[in-house]
């Protein structure tokens, strides 16, 4: 039963781990512990009941149970479990907040909106606007063109 | 064959709203339109708002239930409600003292304030969300 479960989040932060800096994954991790720092993956996020986070995330789905303060985005879905506290903006096509959770920032949801940002998922940015034009040749000075 | 209830009289039309100034409960005939709170005095409207077209109003005020239709289109300033259920379309800012529901094919673009807040799938949400805070 629990090899299943770790099938599917095989990584897990435990509760007495403290955790700085850059996190990138495949398939899933679960975080009980303290993190600060920027998670990038197209997988699944777990924040546990008493996780700690002050992170950037970038994810595939992102399932909160414990306190996150940052940015969140996701490309499938944000959950908001009851016992869940969020601070921060967040966008995902999909949210879902039980009752109980409480959550304070600014919110873009609906079926275009991470198609629609400059930041997937792997954090590279992406080219959305048209190249600025070149900027037109200086004139060469008469005495390099000779 | 169970007793009725010794607290309610038969055919009693009373229900319980909160004052959506300052929070009081206080029991009205379900009939009643409006009334005075009786802790801060201000008039209350505590009928349910049911919307089923666009209509573009400044504010709308009411200690009971805001519905917004799925044909609905409210373009406004602030909604002040009880509860909000949402079906189609609002550009507004939402104070609700009770759950706010939004249907799957709903909008609702605006900042938020509520204990909670239920979101259909393929539902459109954009503004600043206040959820579960309390005051």
């Amino acid at each position: 039963m629990a090899d299943l479960a770790n099938q599917d989040i095989p990584t897990v932060l435990g509760p007495d781990s403290n955790f700085k800096g850059e996190l990138s994954f495949d398939k899933g991790v679960r975080v009980h512990g303290r993190f600060e720092g920027k998670i990038s993956s197209a997988g699944r996020l777990h924040v546990a009941k008493e996780a700690r986070m002050q992170a950037e995330v970038d994810a595939g789905s992102i399932v909160i149970e414990g306190e996150l303060h940052g940015r969140a985005s996701a490309v499938e879905r944000v959950e908001l479990k009851a016992s869940a506290r969020y601070e921060g903006d967040l966008k995902a096509p999909r949210m879902l907040v039980e009752e109980g959770a409480v959550f304070t920032g600014h919110v873009s949801v609906g079926p275009d909106v991470v198609k629609g940002t400059s930041t997937p998922v792997n954090g590279t940015p992406r080219a959305t606007a048209t190249p600025a034009p070149a900027a037109p040749a200086a004139p060469t000075p008469a005495s390099l063109t000779r | 064959m169970p007793l009725p209830d010794a607290s309610l009289s038969p055919g009693d039309d009373r229900q319980v709203v909160n004052c959506i100034h300052c929070g009081a409960p206080q029991q009205v005939s379900r009939r009643a339109i409006s009334i005075n709170c009786r802790v801060c005095s201000r008039q209350l409207k505590v009928e349910a708002v049911i919307i089923e077209s666009y209509q573009s109003r400044r504010i709308i005020e009411t200690c009971s239930s805001v519905t917004v239709e799925r044909k609905g289109n409210v373009f406004g300033e602030r909604i002040v409600c009880g509860s909000m259920v949402l079906h189609g379309r609002v550009r507004a800012n939402v104070v609700s003292r009770g759950p706010v529901e939004v249907g799957p094919h709903a909008e609702l673009r605006g900042s938020i304030e509520a204990p909670t807040i239920a979101i259909g799938e393929g539902a459109v949400l954009e503004g600043d969300y206040r959820i579960g805070v309390a005051e």
